[in-house]
């Protein structure tokens, strides 16, 4: 009998327990997922704890945004110099400083370029597909997964 | 607990970028240089081709070509899932809003002549670069550089594995005695 009332005790303190550890769970994670959508200070997130920063950070967003800038714009110049690595007129000249909007209309032009030749290609393809019967296909198939 | 601790120590080391999902998704995104990768297309490319029924039109090749770059990119960016979202070739779509563009900058013209000259260069430059790119319209500036530069990879790839596929093709496979030999 009294090993009954002990084992409903344990039972109801573990489900307590339990639920109590889910709910700091889904607590914790709505905190982690709020400070990964807002781009958070790190001196903040370092020294602060995780009860207090969701206060502080709302009353920083000044501070956030002009750092969030800082941090974007060193972003994009990456982007950029990137991307420019990947344009064949522009790779050549590193050592000049090629403007940003430089840097977009050479990919714009370049995507063109890029999809006129593909559209060739679909053409003389298409020709090519006619005139080919089915056991050469076969055949390339075979050349092309060796 | 080990997973929210991942998560915070993966916000911590990428403190600078803003999305964690879409870095881990570039980070996964394949090799568009690789031999292998090449050769793969090639031959899924070829396999599409031959379902569709003869004589094939150019249009369908280019779209098949589109969709199996896009399958071979796995929709792990977002040109790619734009691809293979949009049933309809996009390239039959291009005509029809050229006309449609066309009116609109008559509208535009018109009414608002403000606005499209206090566009700064690099913005008006972005916008015709999201046209450029699939599913890229309405992205912001930094994601849109990196679609674009994952997509002129891709298209890069599209182009050397479609012209090996010509020159087999224009060619003629060998006869098969070699291959049985070998």
């Amino acid at each position: 009998m009294t090993e009954k009332v002990e084992n409903k005790r344990t039972s109801l303190s573990f489900s307590l327990f339990l639920s109590l550890s889910l709910f700091l769970v889904h607590f914790l994670s709505l905190e982690t997922c709020t400070r990964c959508s807002e781009s958070s200070n790190p001196i903040f997130g370092n020294t602060l704890g995780r009860y207090y920063s969701i206060s502080l950070e709302r009353r920083s967003r000044s501070r956030q945004t002009s750092s969030s800038r800082n941090i974007t714009d060193d972003q994009i110049n990456d982007l950029v110099s990137k991307l420019q690595q990947l344009l064949p007129e522009i790779r050549d000249r590193r050592s000049d400083k090629v403007s940003a909007s430089k840097v977009l209309q050479e990919t714009c032009n370049y995507i063109r370029s890029l999809h006129r030749e593909v559209g060739d290609l679909s053409e003389r393809l298409s020709e090519l597909l006619d005139t080919t019967d089915t056991a050469q296909a076969a055949i390339i198939r075979n050349l092309l997964m060796q | 607990m080990d997973s929210l601790s991942l998560h915070s120590n993966l916000h911590s080391v990428n403190n600078k970028r803003r999305q964690i999902t879409h870095q881990n998704s570039f980070a996964l995104t394949p090799s568009w240089t690789s031999l292998t990768e090449q050769r793969l297309y090639s031959s899924k490319l070829l396999h599409s081709l031959r379902r569709n029924s003869n004589p094939t039109a150019a249009l369908e090749v280019r779209a098949s070509a589109d969709r199996v770059l896009a399958a071979t990119a796995k929709g792990r960016t977002r040109w790619s899932r734009a691809i293979l979202s949009n049933p309809i070739c996009r390239w039959k779509q291009r005509h029809h809003k050229k006309v449609k563009k066309y009116s609109a900058n008559k509208f535009m013209k018109k009414t608002t002549p403000e606005i499209r000259r206090s566009l700064p260069a690099v913005q008006k430059k972005a916008r015709v670069l999201g046209k450029l790119i699939p599913g890229c319209r309405k992205v912001s500036f930094p994601k849109l550089l990196e679609e674009a530069g994952d997509y002129i990879s891709a298209l890069e790839m599209q182009v050397r594995a479609m012209k090996a596929l010509a020159d087999l093709l224009a060619t003629g496979a060998p006869p098969p005695a070699p291959i049985g030999l070998s």
